[in-house]
C-alpha cells in the first residue's frame, strides 16, 4: 500500500529522488569528474587568454560555463546545493528511524530472536552457586557497559549492549560537511581577500580587493617599517620579514613582525608575508657620447632631460637578475619628446657593450635600492566553521567506523531436555550494526572457555 | 655510514623480500615465507635507521629538518609508511601471501627514488613556505594515507587475480599455506580503505589549517588540493557503495584500484603534468 502511495504522491517521488543513495553516488562521481576540469584548463584568465589559445566554439563553451572560473560557476554551485539538498533530505529520512532502533526497549526473549541473531550458541553448564544474574556477567559481563535484566517467563534472561551512539556517526559526519559549506558561505558573504603592496617607509590605510576591483579603508593605518630578506648559504630564501606600524589617528597602536606561515592579526584583519620586490629609489647614470662625459641623477618613472641636448631619459623598469647577469635598469631615451631607443643595462657590468642607448653609451655609477613588501590581507569570520566541521567530521569517522551498536542477549533456564538435573542451559546471542564478522570473532572467542568447560 | 647508503641498500631489501615472499607462495614452503618475514623486518628497520639518519645530517649541515620535504624525501617516507601498514597487517592476519603484492610497491617507491635522474637527492635548505610544523602533519597523515590506499589497491589486485577462473597462480585455498580466502581480501580491502580515507582527511585538513597560515586561504582549488578532492570524493563513492547498495568484491576491488590512480596522479601527475603550489620547492 505504501508503494502506490509513493508513486502517486509527486512531493514524496521528489524526496526519494533527493534522499536516494543513487543521487549521492552520482553527485560524489559528478563533482570528481568536473572538479579534474578545472585543473587541465588554466583558471582565472581574462576571456581574451582563452581566445589566443582555444578554437572560438570552446571559447564560447567556456563563456557560457564559466569555465574559466569553474569552482565558481552556476552549474558548480548547483551540483554543491544538490548535494546539500542530498545530504539533508537522506538524513532526515533516516534519522527518525535510527532514532527510534536506538532508543527503543530490548526485544524480549524468544527462541526466534536467537534464530536470527547473526550469532548464537546454546550450550550447557554445570548448575554452580553462582545465580544465573553473576553467570551472564562471567560470560561477557565486563565488554559491556550496559547490563539490564530483561522479563521473561522462562527462566532468567539479560540484554546487554555498548556503542548505541555508534549509530550517529554518519550523522555527524553529514552535519560536518553542512557546517564546512556554511563556513564557506560565510566567508564568502562577510568576509574579504585583498592585497597590499608597500615600499619600506611607505603607510596605507586601505587595500586592494581583486574580486571587484576596489579598494577597502581598513580603520587604521599600517605602515612597513623594515622589509628583511635572510638567505642560506646556498642562496635560498630562508626567511621574508616585514615590520610593519599600525597608527590609529596618527597615534601609534602597535608593531608587529609578519613571516612566511607567520601571520599577524591586526582588530579581526590578518596580514600575510606573501610577495616582495626591489626597485631603485635613486639611480646616477654617466653617459658617453663622442667622448664627452655627463652625469645625471634620476629616480624611477622620473623623466630627466639631458642638459646642451634634444635627449632625455627614463628608467621604467627594474630587473632583479637579468639572465643571471645580476640587476639590470630598462631606460627609454626620448628625443624631442619622441622614443628615439629602448634598452635595458646591466648595473653590475659597466662596460657591457650593450649598455647603449643611440648614440649613448651608458654606465651605473651608483644606485640605491629599496624593498616592497607584499601582504595578502584578508578577514574570513568563517574559517572557524571550517575548523570545527573538519574536527567533527573525523570525529564522526571514527565514531561512525571504528564503533558500531553491539547488542547481546544472555537466556539462561534450567536444562529440559537432558534427564540429569544440575544443569542450566545457556543461550547467548547478539549482533553488531556494522562489522558482524569482527563481533562474532570476538563473540566466539569470549565464550569459547565457558562452552568447552 | 651515511642515510644515502643505507638507504640504497633498503632499496634492494625490499626487492629482496618480495622475491621471498613470491619464492614462499610458489613453492608453498613456509620456511621462505618465514625468511621473507624476517627479512622485510630488518630492512624496515634499516629504513627507519637511514631516515633518523638523514634527519641528523641536516642537523650537522645546520639546515635541520624532518626528512619530509622534497619528491625524494617523500617517496622514501612513502615506502616506509607502505612497510608499516603491511607489516601491521601480515601480524593481524598471519598470512605472508599478501607480501608478494605489497612489497614490490615499498621496492618501486625507493627504486624510482634512488634512480630517476629527475629526482635531487640532496638535503637542501627549508624554504620560508615550508618552514611550518604543519608540514610534518600534513606530510605524515598524507602519506600514511595513501600507503593505506596502496595497500588496498594490492589486495584488490589480489582479489581480482584470485577471483578469476583460471587460477595459474597458486593463489587458491591451502590449509597449510594460510592464504586468505576471498571474503578476508574482500573485508580488507574495505579497512583499508577506511583507514586510508581517514588520514587522507586529516591529512587535507592540516594541509588547509598550513595553507592558511601561510596564505591566508585555507582552500584555494589548486591543482594538487583539487585532485586531492577528487581522491576523496571517489572514495567517498566507494564507502556509500559499499554500505548503502552493499557492493561487494570484485566491484570495490575495481573501483579502489580506480580510486588509486587518483592518489598516484595526486601524487606524481600534479607535479609532473599540472603546476601549482605543490611543484616540491619551485615556488
Amino acid at each position: 500500500m505504501s508503494q502506490t502511495k509513493k508513486t502517486d504522491n509527486p512531493l514524496s517521488q521528489a524526496l526519494d529522488f533527493f534522499a536516494s543513495v543513487k543521487l549521492a553516488l552520482g553527485l560524489l562521481i559528478a563533482l570528481a569528474a568536473t572538479s579534474i576540469l578545472g585543473t587541465i584548463l588554466p583558471q582565472d584568465e581574462p576571456l581574451a587568454f582563452y581566445s589566443r589559445h582555444y578554437t572560438p566554439l570552446s571559447v564560447r563553451l567556456i563563456g557560457f560555463f564559466q569555465l574559466n572560473d569553474m569552482y565558481h560557476s552556476w552549474w558548480f554551485q548547483w551540483l554543491l546545493l544538490l548535494l546539500t539538498a542530498n545530504l539533508v533530505v537522506c538524513s532526515l529520512k533516516r534519522f527518525p528511524t535510527v532514532w527510534k532502533v536506538a532508543r527503543s526497549a530490548p526485544r524480549s526473549v524468544s527462541e526466534r530472536l536467537f534464530e536470527t541473531l547473526p550469532f548464537h550458541r546454546t550450550f550447557s553448564i554445570k548448575e554452580t552457586l553462582l545465580d544465573p544474574s553473576s553467570q551472564a556477567h562471567s560470560l561477557v559481563g565486563h565488554h559491556f557497559r550496559k547490563f539490564t535484566p530483561i522479563p521473561s517467563a522462562d527462566g532468567t534472561a539479560f540484554y546487554l549492549e555498548k556503542g548505541r551512539f555508534s549509530r550517529f556517526g554518519v550523522y555527524l559526519v553529514h552535519l560536518s560537511v553542512l557546517i564546512i559549506f556554511l563556513g564557506a558561505i560565510i566567508g564568502s558573504l562577510f568576509g574579504f581577500k585583498g592585497f597590499l603592496e608597500l615600499k619600506e617607509g611607505e603607510t596605507a590605510d586601505r587595500i586592494f580587493l581583486k574580486s571587484d576591483h576596489t579598494f577597502r579603508e581598513l580603520g587604521y593605518s599600517v605602515q612597513l617599517e623594515r622589509f628583511t630578506m635572510t638567505l642560506y648559504p646556498n642562496k635560498s630564501p630562508k626567511e621574508y620579514r616585514s615590520d610593519l606600524l599600525f597608527r590609529e589617528g596618527g597615534e601609534i597602536k602597535e608593531r608587529a613582525v609578519v613571516r612566511v606561515n607567520s601571520p599577524f592579526s591586526y582588530k579581526g584583519i590578518n596580514f600575510y608575508q606573501s610577495s616582495w620586490d626591489k626597485f631603485p629609489h635613486l639611480i646616477k647614470l654617466q653617459l658617453v657620447r663622442d667622448g664627452k662625459r655627463s652625469e645625471i641623477v634620476l629616480k624611477m618613472e622620473e623623466k630627466i632631460p639631458l642638459t646642451g641636448t634634444p635627449f632625455s631619459l627614463q628608467a621604467v623598469r627594474y630587473i632583479n637578475d637579468m639572465a643571471n647577469f645580476g640587476p639590470a635598469l630598462g631606460v627609454i631615451l626620448f628625443e624631442q619628446e619622441q622614443r628615439a631607443d629602448v634598452g635595458l643595462i646591466l648595473v653590475n657590468h659597466p662596460d657591457f657593450h650593450g649598455n647603449r642607448l643611440g648614440e649613448f653609451q651608458v654606465r651605473v655609477l651608483d644606485l640605491k635600492t629599496q624593498y616592497q613588501s607584499g601582504f595578502q590581507v584578508n578577514r574570513d569570520p568563517g574559517v572557524w566553521f571550517i575548523w570545527i566541521g573538519a574536527s567533527l567530521m573525523l570525529l564522526g569517522f571514527i565514531v561512525a567506523f571504528y564503533f558500531s551498536h553491539q547488542q547481546v542477549w544472555i537466556w539462561i533456564r534450567e536444562e529440559k531436555a537432558s534427564p540429569d538435573k544440575g544443569f542450566r542451559e545457556v543461550r547467548i546471542g547478539g549482533t553488531a550494526h556494522k562489522n558482524r564478522a569482527a563481533f562474532i570473532r570476538k563473540m566466539e572467542k569470549l565464550t569459547e572457555k565457558h562452552r568447552s568447560g | 655510514m651515511s642515510s644515502s647508503f643505507l638507504l640504497s641498500w633498503v632499496t634492494f631489501g625490499y626487492l629482496f623480500s618480495a622475491l621471498l615472499y613470491l619464492m614462499a607462495l610458489v613453492l608453498k614452503q613456509k620456511g621462505i615465507g618465514r625468511a621473507a618475514g624476517w627479512t622485510l623486518w630488518a630492512v624496515f628497520l634499516i629504513h627507519t635507521l637511514a631516515i633518523i639518519l638523514r634527519w641528523v645530517e641536516s642537523y650537522h649541515m645546520g639546515i635541520g629538518h624532518a626528512p619530509l620535504s622534497n619528491l625524494y624525501e617523500s617517496l622514501i617516507f612513502f615506502s616506509w609508511t607502505i612497510a608499516l601498514l603491511y607489516i601491521w597487517i601480515e601480524w593481524k592476519t598471519k598470512s605472508k601471501t599478501i607480501g608478494v603484492f605489497v612489497t614490490p610497491l615499498a621496492f618501486l617507491s625507493m627504486a624510482y627514488a634512488s634512480f630517476s635522474p629527475d629526482i635531487n637527492s640532496r638535503i637542501q635548505p627549508l624554504l620560508p613556505a615550508l618552514q611550518s610544523n604543519w608540514l610534518i602533519a600534513h606530510v605524515i597523515t598524507c602519506f600514511l594515507g595513501y600507503a593505506a590506499f596502496a595497500v588496498s589497491f594490492s589486495l584488490s589486485i589480489m582479489y581480482l587475480i584470485k577471483k578469476s577462473r583460471s587460477n595459474p597462480t597458486g593463489l587458491q585455498q591451502d590449509a597449510s599455506f594460510n592464504i586468505p580466502g576471498i571474503s578476508t581480501l574482500d573485508e580488507l580491502i574495505y579497512q583499508t580503505v577506511i583507514l586510508g580515507f581517514l588520514l587522507l582527511t586529516v591529512g587535507i585538513a592540516t594541509g588547509s589549517i598550513w595553507a592558511q597560515s601561510a596564505w591566508g586561504r585555507y582552500w584555494s582549488w589548486d591543482p594538487k588540493e583539487t585532485w586531492s578532492l577528487v581522491t576523496w570524493l571517489v572514495y567517498a563513492a566507494l564507502l556509500h557503495a559499499r554500505i548503502l547498495k552493499g557492493w561487494h568484491g570484485s566491484r570495490i576491488a575495481w573501483f579502489s584500484i580506480i580510486g588509486f590512480a587518483c592518489v598516484l596522479f595526486t601524487y606524481f601527475g600534479v607535479n609532473f603534468i599540472l603546476s601549482g603550489l605543490h611543484s616540491y620547492g619551485s615556488a
